[in-house]
């Protein structure tokens, strides 16, 4: 039984481990959009919905604001009722306070995960 | 013939015999507003009417979370939120939100927040709505775990009787919590109600891609003001132990509720136009 629960264990790992990798990138990709070293991969990171949200790609494009990134850490969970979704907390290193909001990754039909939201942190 | 007549008279003058402030038929019959005083029937429809009207959406629960029943005498104040994503969100959205996370590996059962004000920022068209989020005799989500305050001797009082508060799974057995108290202070969600007004009002940040820029700051619509205000009131209408207002960096250092934070006072303003006095 410990044998067969140990090998599911190791079997199904990969599957968690490539999407957190993916979200991994995702936030790389999120950090060039706001370091204004690459503000075309705006679409790559957040959702249509996420645009819409916020009045659109162009008016988002325009609005992005250069701003120094601290190097940080990401808090990764699962959604706890929904498998397409993800909450992350970006946490700066060494801070120990409270984060101020968290991040709601989706996963879009193709199988790639982007940004849909972000909530305030109410923990 | 002549009945309907009267009945008549009586259909057309009486939008003219309501229109009078202070009396009722005085307008027709030249009466003294004592004789047939109509601020009783307006007295009526104040103690009747609800300030806001409070839709209920259907919300999804965590059946595996653990939550907590109060009594709702425990709680005295009402504490300001935004809720950090966009005007255009509802509380739905944020009970999908809320209902995915978990703080130290326990999930939560629904929304956090008791009320939800959906508004547009100033200056932007739209209409203003409240909704109800967690139930008022279940402990709110929106000031952490870690968030402890001084309580009034009163509030204190009814935090220490067991019976006043238990918590557990839905389904087995609930108990009373023992970290109701730490360094004399009272858990703050305990005692607290959570108002969230819908929208991203701090400035933009790492954390916060949908903040506003900076030197642009976003605020909350007069509308957005009127009906935290209302809310406010109803609430202390429903529970007059309800008497403060606060906010959420008032416990806990955090960008939220943003720039709501300095129209605290003029939310206390409307709700004391209605008649209701908040510290």
């Amino acid at each position: 039984m410990y044998i067969q629960l140990s090998l599911l264990f190791i079997l199904s790992m990969p599957a968690w481990a490539n999407d957190d990798l993916e979200i991994k990138k995702v936030f790389s990709s999120y950090e060039k959009i706001y370091t204004q070293e690459k503000t075309s991969l705006v679409s790559e990171v957040f959702s249509e919905k996420f645009l819409e949200d916020h009045g659109g790609e162009k008016e988002f494009k325009e609005n992005i604001e250069k701003m120094p990134f601290p190097s940080y850490e990401l808090e990764i969970k699962p959604g706890q009722m929904d498998k397409d979704i993800k909450i992350v907390k970006m946490i700066p290193k060494g801070h120990k306070g409270h984060v101020n909001n968290l991040f709601i990754l989706k996963k879009i039909p193709s199988g790639r995960w982007k940004i849909e939201g972000t909530m305030s942190n109410e923990d | 013939m002549k009945t309907l007549g009267l009945i008549f008279l009586l259909a057309i003058t009486m939008p003219w015999a309501w229109a009078e402030e202070d009396c009722f038929f005085c307008g027709i019959l030249n009466l003294p507003s004592r004789i047939f005083p109509r601020p009783a029937v307006r007295d009526i429809q104040r103690v009747v009417e609800p300030l806001v009207d409070i839709q209920t959406p259907p919300l999804r629960r965590n059946s595996a979370a653990e939550y907590c029943r109060r009594d709702e005498d425990l709680v005295d104040t009402v504490v300001f939120h935004h809720s950090g994503g966009p005007s255009t969100q509802t509380i739905t959205t944020i009970n999908d939100g809320h209902v995915n996370r978990e703080s130290n590996g326990r999930p939560w059962l629904m929304i956090g927040y008791h009320y939800a004000i959906n508004s547009p920022y100033s200056g932007s068209r739209g209409s203003t709505t409240v909704s109800q989020g967690r139930p008022f005799n279940i402990s709110g989500a929106h000031l952490g775990s870690d968030s402890y305050s001084n309580l009034s001797t009163s509030t204190r009082r009814l935090l220490t009787q067991d019976s006043n508060l238990e918590c557990g799974v839905q389904g087995r057995r609930f108990s009373t919590p023992d970290d109701r108290f730490r360094n004399g202070k009272g858990k703050a969600n305990y005692t607290t109600v959570g108002v969230v007004v819908i929208g991203n009002y701090a400035q933009v940040a790492p954390d916060n891609p949908g903040g506003y820029r900076r030197g642009r700051p976003r605020y909350p619509s007069s509308s957005a003001l009127e009906t935290a205000g209302r809310l406010a009131c109803e609430i202390q209408r429903r529970h007059p132990r309800v008497t403060n207002i606060s906010w959420h960096n008032a416990y806990k250092s955090t960008d939220c509720p943003g720039t709501i934070r300095q129209r605290i006072q003029q939310i206390k303003d409307v709700a004391r136009r209605f008649g209701c006095t908040f510290n």
